[in-house]
């Protein structure tokens, strides 16, 4: 029996719960950590841009390596703010409520990294410059471009928009405010009065853009996953490849919210609202959300096992048998099949078990974006005689580790720096369910 | 005690081998000038002339390198008698091409049988070297015609013979080529093969892209042969089907430029661009009305 569904009962209770707190002793360490790594990862794109892209592994063969695994990696996780915020909120999941602003921070942070690697990846920045200048609307990374600013600018308004009314709750207590926190509520909370009109219309707003998130969600990790698509590389060519990429993007933004709540729940104690319920059910979508991703992966790899044809004998085979079997393996079971037998159990989806099995996930996606990505392009259409050894065996040099390490580093210090301005949990929402829960007794 | 003087023994017997080594690598790493491989090939483009071309060439690591900036004279004779002609420095591929002068010519072409010499003299660092090559004299000619509406190559092969006049030559197996973009296309197989006309035809392939004036390059050649050499016999007919270009950049396809994409494409990603900025700009307006409610 999940229980612990305990919410405070006084307004007071619940705004001093929630409100955003100062870091301790481990929160100072971990943002300097997250600092320290994010300026590591600086230095060699630093490097980076004064030597070329030559120091990076990356040759006429592989032209593509983790930073682009790790830019699909980023989008996939971004997808987690339209499944909390939206898809679940318009299914009248009302369990769901207090995790959106988690999947939202997410979902901000994500995507933002997401730009930023795709630029690192281009060796010199200055080549954005030419992608939006040159842009032809025939080709699909024109489309990346549009749909990852379009669905970073909606989510940074579905992050906003229910912000208005905590902030205002907040700021109506200066005393425990700094005054740059009393600054930036008041301007951000615009003087929020909670006329009926004003919610009416925030309601509203909040509706339609949880609508429109959907289709955009949908449109960004389908076209990321065209930019594979459209070309006839063994490996890529499927037209199995949007809803492939949509479920596993789902399954790892899942599994993200789950490590993300268990941590806020330890370290701010909000046990009074971050419930077990909350796990059970996020386990229970998380296993629902593997099984379809598996469904795709058997669609993805066995129909092309079946047939073998010639351009992608070499491919299934390195995967399979070759050099990268032991991490596709690795992958499939540890990252996919163990958390779908492991959550199906009650027991596997207590917060532990959930938070061990949710890193899992988020650790196999990671490398699972890397199998997509690397292996394919070792095998060109017109291959080159006498080719440099280099340019088949791709493994990444120690700046593009760094490098991609700083960026998941600087994706953790936004949304630690969220956590640190904003609350967690929608504190209007908690106390409108307090009241009508009290409503409800009466 | 025996033991550890035979070992000292040992030791010193490996070092002294191993110094006897070194000295002898020593001694090898003193200025000798380096041998070299000098090969020399005779050739002629639609009789125009000889073209003589050399290639040094040096064995490192047990494989042959070329050697760039190397001079080499040519000579007509051998080297004890012998007309000078000119030298030519190597380029980057190791080869210098010589083409003999008009001048030199109407000396030479006073025998059926020449002689040519490459030599390498005098080159700093670099061992002499010479080489030669014995060409008999030969005269190439390809022509084009059509009979009862078949389109035919015609070659004809005549070499010197002792007193100087030209007789045709027969087994010869010349091939025919037909120049495309990135290389030669054979269009007569392995077997074509003169007669005792020193005649070899072949019908001309019909299906062929030519230039937008349908010309196109026929080349018949004989290769490296131990008596005439490398002949070229060259020429250009308008036989081919005009390649009739459509500028496809300027259509609206999905290929095409960003300034001609489709405009099916262009509107339907307007239409969604549009719905979705229309909307957001939607909600900064509400965004603007919750603002100015809260100051009423």
């Amino acid at each position: 029996m999940i229980t612990n569904e305990h919410i405070p009962q006084n307004v007071n209770t619940i705004i001093n719960d929630l409100e955003p707190r100062a870091f301790g002793r481990i929160g100072k360490l971990w943002v300097a950590v997250l600092v320290g790594f994010s300026l590591i990862g600086l230095f060699f794109y630093i490097q980076q841009v004064r030597q070329g892209l030559g120091i990076t592994a990356m040759r006429d063969y592989s032209t593509w390596g983790i930073y682009v695994s790790n830019f699909v990696f980023f989008v996939a996780i971004s997808l987690v703010g339209s499944l909390i915020s939206a898809i679940l909120k318009l299914s009248k999941a009302k369990w769901a409520d207090p995790l959106t602003r988690i999947a939202e921070m997410i979902a901000v942070a994500a995507i933002i990294f997401a730009a930023i690697v795709i630029i690192i990846d281009m060796g010199r920045p200055d080549r954005f410059y030419n992608v939006i200048i040159h842009a032809r609307i025939q080709s699909p990374i024109t489309w990346d471009v549009i749909v990852i600013t379009t669905y970073l600018f909606i989510s940074l308004l579905l992050l906003y928009l229910p912000l208005i009314p905590d902030l205002a709750i907040l700021r109506k207590r200066p005393e425990r405010l700094s005054k740059w926190q009393n600054n930036l509520y008041g301007w951000l909370s615009m003087n929020w009065k909670d006329l009926p009109v004003q919610k009416n219309i925030l309601n509203k707003s909040i509706s339609i853009l949880a609508v429109i998130i959907i289709p955009v969600a949908f449109g960004i990790h389908t076209v990321t996953s065209w930019l594979f698509a459209t070309t006839f590389r063994p490996g890529w060519d499927s037209t199995n490849f949007g809803p492939y990429f949509v479920s596993g993007a789902f399954m790892v933004g899942a599994a993200t919210v789950i490590a993300a709540m268990y941590v806020f729940r330890k370290a701010y104690k909000l046990e009074n609202y971050i419930h077990l319920k909350h796990f059970d059910y996020m386990g229970r979508l998380l296993v629902l959300l593997s099984l379809i991703y598996l469904y795709f992966n058997i669609n993805e790899y066995f129909i092309p096992a079946y047939k073998m044809k010639t351009s992608e004998v070499e491919h299934l085979k390195e995967l399979f048998i070759g050099r990268h079997a032991q991490l596709f393996w690795a992958v499939q079971i540890l990252g996919m099949i163990v958390p779908i037998v492991v959550l199906i159990f009650k027991r596997g989806r207590r917060p532990l078990p959930l938070l061990v099995i949710s890193i899992m996930v988020i650790v196999g996606a990671w490398f699972k974006r890397f199998l997509i990505v690397v292996p394919s392009l070792a095998h060109p259409l017109i291959p080159t005689n006498r080719v440099d050894p280099t340019w088949l065996n791709y493994f990444p040099t120690i700046p593009e580790w760094f490098i991609t390490i700083g960026t998941l580093c600087g994706a953790l210090l936004i949304i630690t720096m969220l956590v640190r301005v904003f609350p967690i949990i929608p504190i209007s929402e908690t106390i409108e369910e307090m009241n009508a829960r009290q409503n409800k007794k009466l | 005690m025996k033991k550890i003087i035979y070992s000292l023994v040992l030791i010193l017997s490996i070092s002294l081998c191993s110094e006897g080594i070194l000295i002898g690598q020593d001694d090898t790493t003193v200025n000798e000038p380096v041998k070299i491989r000098l090969s020399l090939l005779y050739q002629n483009i639609n009789n125009t002339g000889p073209r003589l071309l050399a290639t040094v060439k040096t064995k490192v690591d047990r494989s042959y390198i070329t050697l760039e900036d190397v001079n080499v004279k040519f000579y007509f004779g051998d080297s004890d008698e012998s007309l000078y002609l000119g030298s030519l420095k190597t380029n980057d591929s190791g080869e210098a091409l010589f083409l003999v002068p008009e001048t030199l010519r109407k000396i030479i072409d006073t025998t059926a049988v020449y002689l040519y010499t490459a030599a390498v003299q005098n080159e700093p660092g670099i061992k002499d070297k010479e080489t030669d090559v014995e060409i008999i004299k030969s005269k190439v000619d390809l022509s084009f015609y059509e009979e009862d509406s078949i389109k035919k190559v015609r070659y004809q092969f005549w070499t010197a013979d002792s007193l100087g006049n030209m007789i045709p030559v027969e087994d010869l197996n010349p091939i025919f080529y037909i120049e495309r973009l990135f290389g030669l296309l054979a269009v007569s197989g392995e077997f074509a093969t003169t007669d005792e006309e020193g005649v070899c035809e072949i019908v001309f392939p019909d299906n062929l892209l030519g230039d937008s004036n349908g010309k196109l390059k026929v080349l018949v050649k004989i290769d490296d042969h131990d008596d005439y050499g490398t002949i070229i016999a060259k020429a250009q007919i308008d036989w081919g089907i005009p390649l009739v270009q459509s500028d496809q950049s300027l259509e609206r396809e999905l290929w095409s430029s960003g300034a001609n994409a489709p405009i099916y494409l262009v509107f339907i990603v307007n239409a969604l661009l549009g719905g979705i900025v229309f909307t957001l700009i939607y909600i900064i307006f509400n965004l603007y009305r919750i603002y100015t409610l809260s100051h009423e």
